[in-house]
């Protein structure tokens, strides 16, 4: 029976970070409505940083996002460094990756364990969960206390990094630190293989929806991008990361506050899927077993599964993190400081990395003294908006005829899959006094 | 008995960060072994591993509790009525509410929880604090060296 006249109003979709709204409205069995709202307020953080000295600009962005906040810290200072033409050591490269490995492994687990698994096992969150299901939760929790002490040994914090700088560390894990965070990692592996396991056993409540759009991620040669790349697209070639305007097309819509992006098609999606589906090829052996063991293949088309492609990227993390960690410890020279002095001079760069929730640009201009002149930032989550209104108006219909319960979990659920996160850094405690 | 003072918030968005300045003010005394300093920022579901490491947790942060701009009240965790809004166990949120009833129904060891609270004029986007705000962290030491020899640890900072 179809829902001759339905009225959604998701308001705000819960287990995401910040505030979206999904409104949906239909009569006599015709869509009048069907839109993903972002009401945040916007914060003008671009604006914070002019004014300010090169070497101080990536502390401010570090603040931008709680879980990012490595993500936007190498973004901000790779864009301090083109603009100031300054080189880091193949060291310093390597420790750069494993802080990117360390911040996709705490996001992606803290995703997965504590805003899709709730999804998957029917539950409304993390809460019930860790009642009945303990033994997954403490390994959820466990993951991620793992990543969290890995970003604690090479940035000097859990979150908001202290130790990078532009051109390179203030200080440097030991090589002991170094080992004994490869053996921790090393024992870890099991229990990612656990939760790939339910996770998998679970896939068949993902609904099998299929939507072709364009996917945008770096990408290397080299290696699979998440440090450092070009732009790559499923629809066009590669191009520079100087050429990021034209990849973003960041524009309004009368229903939101957020910034939405387009490029060759009106939407286009990034974040773990987009990576998977342009750089398959480059994945660690054992994410490659993940993926098998999930029956992926590039191209896939189904929004659900960036929830897989994250699952999967926490394999290859994990490989490649130890794969650095051995080449690291293998590094004869590697307590000799390498830093060359850095020539303030004036000039303009662009700093992309690849975050948890996908494609991260930062873009300064610097004057003759080091101070910011202009900046500007595109975020993931911007660039996946338009995306998820697209998917929306394709899911909808093909699930119109469902009780509305379940059509509300299954446009929540999408919203969730692309881990969006809005609110970028604000929370505040409210609190009254017991009476 | 392990004490970790820990400050939470955003400095990007003006007292919104008035726990991480805090914390930034207190680094400039000198702290006995047991005393740990945490700036948090906005760590949200991390607060779980932080807890799981000290005996007493004392957290710093921008509150409403409907007082002045600038006033200032530490009560015990026990005391009051956390919100609901900050129940949902999220990433970026503080939800302390969530983050210790997850640490309960997974039997983690919680802390006993002080929080310290400071009533924000302004939480807009701005890397500075208000006059209010600012002229509290010039108490902070005084008022946490009495929370601290309240029978838990006598500590006074001391200044280098």
């Amino acid at each position: 029976m179809a829902n001759i006249n339905l009225d959604i109003d998701i308001h705000y979709v819960t287990r995401v970070e910040g505030h979206g709204n999904i409104v949906v409205n239909t009569k006599n069995g015709k869509i009048e409505k069907c839109q993903w709202q972002v009401p945040e307020a916007p914060r003008f953080f671009e604006a914070m940083v002019v004014g300010q000295k090169w070497d101080v600009v990536h502390h401010i962005t570090s603040r931008i996002c709680g879980i990012c906040s490595i993500g936007h810290t190498l973004a901000s200072l790779k864009a301090t460094e083109a603009a100031m033409g300054i080189k880091l050591s193949e060291r310093d490269l390597k420790l750069r990756r494993l802080a990117t490995h360390a911040e996709n492994l705490q996001s992606h687990v803290l995703h997965l364990g504590y805003l899709i698994l709730p999804d998957l096992m029917g539950v409304g969150s993390v809460i019930p969960l860790a009642s009945s299901h303990p033994a997954e939760v403490k390994i959820v929790v466990g993951l991620h206390k793992l990543a969290n002490q890995m970003s604690d040994q090479i940035c000097g914090r859990t979150i908001h990094p202290q130790r990078l700088i532009p051109g390179g560390f203030t200080k440097l894990p030991s090589k002991d630190e170094l080992r004994t965070l490869k053996g921790k990692l090393e024992g870890a592996w099991g229990d990612i293989e656990t939760i790939a396991k339910l996770i998998n056993s679970l896939t068949y409540k993902l609904p099998n929806f299929r939507r072709e759009t364009e996917y945008i991620a770096l990408t290397n040669k080299n290696e699979f991008a998440l440090y450092d790349g070009d732009i790559g697209s499923t629809d066009t070639g590669t191009a520079s990361v100087d050429r990021y305007l034209e990849y973003t097309n960041e524009y309004l819509v009368p229903h939101s506050t957020a910034k939405f992006a387009k490029h060759a098609r009106n939407s286009y999606m990034v974040g773990a899927l987009a990576r998977l589906n342009i750089n398959f090829d480059k994945l660690s052996k054992k994410a490659k077993e993940v993926a098998n063991l999930f029956g992926f293949k590039p191209v896939c088309y189904n929004p659900f599964m960036n929830s897989v492609a994250q699952l999967i990227e926490v394999a290859h993390s994990w490989e490649d993190a130890i794969r650095l960690i051995d080449e690291l410890l293998a590094d004869n020279s590697y307590d000799r400081a390498t830093y060359d002095r850095t020539i303030v001079r004036t000039g303009s760069g662009v700093g992309a990395v690849e975050v948890p929730r996908g494609i991260l640009y930062h873009n300064y201009t610097y004057d003759e003294n080091g101070i910011c002149k202009s900046a500007n930032c595109i975020i993931p989550t911007n660039q996946n908006h338009a995306n998820i209104q697209a998917d929306m108006e394709a899911l909808l219909p093909q699930i119109i005829d469902r009780p509305k319960p379940e059509i509300e979990l299954a446009l929540e659920m999408l919203v969730r899959a692309y881990d969006p996160c809005m609110s970028c850094s604000r929370h505040f405690l409210k609190i009254e006094f017991k009476k | 008995m392990n004490i970790l003072i820990i400050g939470i918030g955003n400095k990007l968005m003006g007292d919104e960060g008035v726990g991480i300045h805090a914390i930034e003010f207190l680094r400039r005394f000198k702290w006995k072994e047991n005393v740990k300093l945490a700036d948090a920022g906005t760590i949200g579901i991390g607060l779980l591993h932080l807890f799981e490491d000290c005996d007493h947790a004392i957290i710093i942060d921008a509150t409403d509790f409907g007082g002045k701009p600038g006033d200032v009240k530490q009560f015990n965790l026990e005391d009051i009525k956390l919100h609901e809004d900050s129940a949902q166990v999220s990433l970026h949120g503080t939800s302390l509410a969530g983050v210790l009833k997850l640490a309960e129904t997974l039997g983690q060891k919680t802390p006993k929880i002080t929080i310290f609270a400071i009533q924000p004029k302004t939480i807009q986007t701005s890397l500075g604090l208000s006059d209010e705000c600012s002229k509290v962290l010039q108490k902070i030491p005084t008022l946490l060296s009495s929370l601290l020899s309240e029978g838990v640890v006598p500590v006074p900072p001391v200044s280098r």
